[in-house]
């Protein structure tokens, strides 16, 4: 019966006991003020949360925020911005705060390599650089150029190019060396940076490109349709002017297919290797005779007008260095044709001659008088005229 | 001109050589005095190659055809050794009918060279005819033609030197004449030279010989 009448007391002080709590909850929040969001309050979130720093567990990883030394990260791998899509798809319909802080704290805790998966980091389309924008390779450039080994086929003193791509591009030009007649160089260049005029390449790569026939692509980086190729004037000359255009326009056709820096590079050089593995069945037999050619008289450019697109403000109608040594040996060429000819005709003049010499001594027959001689020694038909000797 | 064996000088008409007695019939120990028929090319000594044969057959025939009174014949085999090649050469023209494509030529226009390659001599003898037209030096300027080659044991290009020689020294003293289209016979004609009562060989046709022998009508 006790438990009984206490009940009754029990159950009314529980049913006094959740006013009094809500009560005492209410009275605490207005001690303790919370931040109240309004709907603009939005972007001034992100600071603060990226400002958060990683759980300590998180430091045995790769620090995924911006430090004041990571200036050389690009920004489009830079966290603010990988967040600032995020942040500005939202809408005033969600909760702006809980969207925010849940993007934050994904962006905190997961690698960066995971958050870029699947999606390439836009690159800015590539603005061709004006003529007049264009400006000349620097002579620190050129010396640099200089100095590259000659084994080195790939050079980018200035590590233009990834190195992944320089790693895929050295084998490949070593693999086209071993395999073609002409080895192929490579020259990388600022996409705004041209090779001067008077730009000697035959002191390229330690003189490598000087001592035997050599193939130079000088290349601006994101402008394949400013390349310039140089060939051997062997192969020069080999081929057509149609096929020089045409494989020019192929390289940089191909290269174009790419909007990636990168890879327009290597479908450039692999079009181009190509190509020069063509051109070389052009090319007549090599002989011992060979000399190694300097870049003067023997390297010539490529010249294809067609190939730059009209954006494009350069063309390659430059030729870049006049062969000098083309007039006299035209001249060469010409007298000993002219000798040639002269000679044929004279055998051929000679040879018919003596055979309408023969057809008429065949048409003719030559009498001879008759006359009788007195006989001696007995014989009827020859009297002993006559000779002999000995012969050994 | 010189006796072929002693080379003193003989005289027109002279019978034999006054000096050693050299005369065709002083031949006859060695040859007899039949006549024999010969090739123009007689290779006793087996040393003319096929080709060589064959071009100088074209050879001679172009020269005979060119020459219609000529032709050149050549002995090549070892010779009997008191015996030079030019008295084997004198002996062969006046005894020997030699198969030339023209069955009418006559020995007086005939040149016989032997060549002995064992021996290494050659020697040649000429006919009256051509005797009477070539400097007395002629035979020798043939054989000199010869020798090169001979000496190199070319024996188709001693014939091709010959023949040329033979060409170049008897064009000066001849008369040009077209050839004409050969004569074909009529109806009436006979069908070989001795329907006409003619010799095939060359025998009787020097007039000048009074005692024709008998014995040199091969047939
Ligand atoms: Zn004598």
């Amino acid at each position: 019966m006790a438990s009984t009448r206490q009940n009754p007391i029990l159950l009314a002080l529980l049913i006094l006991a959740v006013p009094m709590g809500a009560l005492a909850q209410l009275s605490e929040e207005e001690i303790l003020p919370l931040p109240q969001w309004q709907p603009g309050d939005a972007p001034m979130a992100s600071p603060e949360i990226s400002d958060m720093q990683p759980p300590p567990l998180l430091g045995l990883l790769p620090s995924l925020t911006p430090g004041p030394n990571d200036s050389a990260l690009s920004p489009t791998t830079r966290p603010d911005t990988i967040l600032t899509p995020l942040l500005t798809q939202d809408t005033g319909e969600n909760s702006p705060a809980g969207v925010g802080y849940r993007s934050a704290n994904l962006s905190t805790f997961l690698p960066e390599s995971l958050l870029n998966s699947g999606r390439p980091p836009a690159a800015p389309p590539h603005t061709p650089t004006s003529a007049s924008m264009l400006k000349d390779v620097d002579a620190e450039f050129l010396r640099l150029c200089s100095v590259s080994p000659a084994s080195e086929l790939l050079i980018d003193p200035l590590g233009l190019i990834t190195e992944v791509l320089q790693g895929d591009l050295e084998r490949f030009l070593n693999f086209h060396s071993q395999e073609a007649r002409f080895p192929l160089y490579i020259v990388v260049l600022k996409s705004d940076e041209k090779l001067p005029a008077d730009a000697d390449l035959s002191v390229m790569a330690s003189g490598g490109i000087a001592k035997k026939p050599t193939a130079v692509l000088a290349y601006p980086i994101a402008e394949p349709w400013r390349a310039r190729l140089f060939l051997p004037k062997l192969a020069h000359d080999s081929a057509s002017d149609a096929f020089l255009k045409e494989l020019l326009e192929a390289c940089v056709t191909e290269a174009m297919s790419s909007p990636e820096t990168d890879e327009q590079l290597h479908r450039f050089c692999v079009e181009l290797s190509t190509r020069l593995f063509w051109l070389e069945k052009l090319c007549p037999i090599a002989t011992t005779t060979e000399k190694p050619l300097a870049t003067d008289p023997h390297l010539q450019e490529v010249v294809s007008e067609a190939s730059a697109p009209a954006s494009a403000p350069a063309s390659l109608v430059t030729v870049t260095v006049p062969p000098t040594g083309d007039p006299v040996l035209r001249w060469v060429v010409f007298v000993l044709c002219l000798l040639a000819a002269i000679g044929t005709a004279i055998w051929h003049w000679m040879r018919s001659w003596k055979r309408s010499k023969a057809r008429r001594q065949l048409k003719t027959a030559w009498i001879l008088p008759e006359r009788d001689l007195p006989q001696r020694l007995g014989g009827a038909f020859s009297g002993g005229a006559g000779a002999w000797t000995r012969f050994r | 001109m010189k006796c072929p064996h002693c080379s003193t000088t003989i005289e027109a008409r002279q019978p034999a050589c006054h000096k050693c007695g050299f005369s065709l019939a002083a031949m006859q120990p060695f040859f007899g005095d039949q006549w024999v028929r010969l090739e123009r090319l007689t290779d006793a000594a087996h040393c003319l190659r096929l080709a060589d044969r064959h071009k100088a057959e074209m050879t001679l025939d172009d020269l005979e055809r060119a020459f219609p009174q000529v032709f050149v014949a050549f002995y090549f085999g070892s010779l009997p050794p008191v015996l030079n090649p030019q008295e084997v050469a004198f002996w062969l023209i006046n005894n020997g009918a030699f198969s030339t494509p023209q069955i009418s030529k006559r020995n007086e226009y005939g040149v016989v060279c032997v060549v002995d390659p064992a021996a290494g001599t050659v020697g040649t003898a000429i006919g009256y005819a051509l005797e009477s037209l070539l400097a007395e030096t002629a035979p020798t300027m043939i054989l000199q033609a010869m020798v090169p080659a001979l000496s190199h044991a070319e024996y188709g290009g001693a014939i091709e030197a010959a023949a040329t020689s033979v060409s170049d020294l008897l064009r000066p003293l001849a008369i040009a004449r077209p050839i004409t289209q050969s004569l074909s016979p009529g109806p009436h004609a006979g069908s070989s030279a001795a329907d006409y009562g003619l010799h095939p060989l060359r025998s009787g046709h020097r007039q000048t010989d009074s005692t024709p022998s008998p014995s040199r009508q091969r047939r």
